[in-house]
């Protein structure tokens, strides 16, 4: 094999499979040894040879982060070995995390906002009516600029709809009210949530589902978080409904590091 | 040899050469390999990233004689300290084989 054709099928042996910024260090590193050997006297095919076969040395490369990340027949003892997050600090981040996309509309429309987390469609179908008082209101405030009341208006509802979301991405796993616990959102076998996995948790686990129950029959929507609350006590790994549909769990990271 | 008593093995002997000296990867790869012939496939190489990124080796460029630049690899104290507890399970595990009178 030459140099050439080693470098290529190990590129894509490791491709996708490692971060870009790995995959260039590990490439880097085979070409210096192709240098090295060259230097020595060998030829490109015995250098390769002693290198051995490129889809082995990805092989051998991808376990060893593998295992790093938490190797499988150590996923049961992991799952069991994090404490699970104290419930009551669970339920007060859950509140605040309730509370904090409404923020923009506990001013104007506080018993809306304190109970938008259960019933978030009425939000989504009241905004029509907040958008047109702002254009016919002749408050002096708003009809002085209601560009900007609209503009507000819109983005109070996308706050609404992604803060925690965005929360959850910019610190990998935590909002608020995780945050001010340390609690953090982590896969279901303890490693680090997938960016889809945490947006499945907010906006289907909890937006999408409450609407839907409330949509059925009002008081549905105070279903799934109730039902949360009791799960979570219960299950000796602290779970929800959210939790259920994204595959993640809650850990409390303070403790977990206590542990190391 | 067995996979996971060769890693084990394996990171003993690059401890110990590190231990005697910054080496570059080729250098300690064919080291290694003249020694254990059936090591290969990149087996070497994955100990020393593993050492790298535990913090028991660090890199460096250096500059062979009237050759290009290239990476060493040199111990840290968190290595020689990988490095003693290693050599004490080993001498340990060659104990208790002994003790019972394996033919070694």
């Amino acid at each position: 094999m030459t140099r050439d054709q080693f470098m290529r099928e190990l590129k894509e042996a490791l491709d996708g499979r490692l971060p870009e910024s790995d995959i260039a260090e590990i490439l880097a590193d085979h070409s210096e040894f192709f240098e090295a050997g060259l230097a020595e006297g060998s030829t490109e095919e015995e250098v390769a040879r002693q290198l051995g076969d490129p889809a082995k040395i990805a092989l051998s490369l991808l376990q060893r982060e593998r295992i790093q990340e938490g190797p499988h027949d150590a996923l049961h003892a992991q799952r069991t070995r994090i404490p699970k997050a104290d419930i009551l600090m669970r339920l007060t981040a859950f509140v605040v995390d309730a509370l904090v996309p409404a923020l923009p509309f506990l001013w104007f429309a506080p018993r809306t906002g304190l109970v938008s987390f259960f019933f978030p469609h009425i939000v989504l179908a009241i905004v029509p009516s907040w958008l047109s008082t702002v254009r016919v209101s002749s408050h002096r405030w708003i009809s002085a600029a209601r560009g900007f009341w609209e503009v507000a208006i819109l983005l109070s509802v996308l706050w609404f709809l992604m803060v925690n979301v965005v929360f959850l991405w910019a610190s990998r796993g935590q909002t608020l009210g995780k945050w001010m616990f340390g609690l953090r959102v982590v896969d279901r076998a303890g490693g680090p949530a997938k960016p889809a996995q945490l947006a499945m948790r907010e906006i289907v686990g909890k937006q999408a589902l409450n609407a839907l129950c409330s949509l059925i029959w009002l008081p549905l929507g105070f279903l799934p978080a109730l039902a949360s609350l009791v799960w979570c006590a219960v299950s000796p790994d602290g779970m929800t409904v959210w939790d259920a549909i994204a595959g993640t769990r809650v850990v409390d990271g303070k403790a977990a590091r206590r542990r190391d | 040899m067995d996979a996971q008593m060769k890693k084990g093995v394996l990171e003993m002997c690059v401890l110990h050469l590190l231990a005697g000296g910054p080496m570059y990867g080729y250098e300690l790869m064919k080291t290694v390999q003249e020694a254990f012939p059936d090591v290969y496939d990149g087996s070497v190489y994955a100990v020393l990233r593993r050492l790298h990124t535990d913090g028991c080796a660090e890199t460096f460029f250096g500059e062979t004689s009237g050759g290009p630049t290239r990476k060493y690899y040199r111990l840290t104290d968190a290595g020689r300290k990988r490095l003693s507890e290693a050599l004490e399970e080993w001498r340990s595990l060659v104990a208790a084989v002994r003790h019972l009178k394996v033919p070694v």
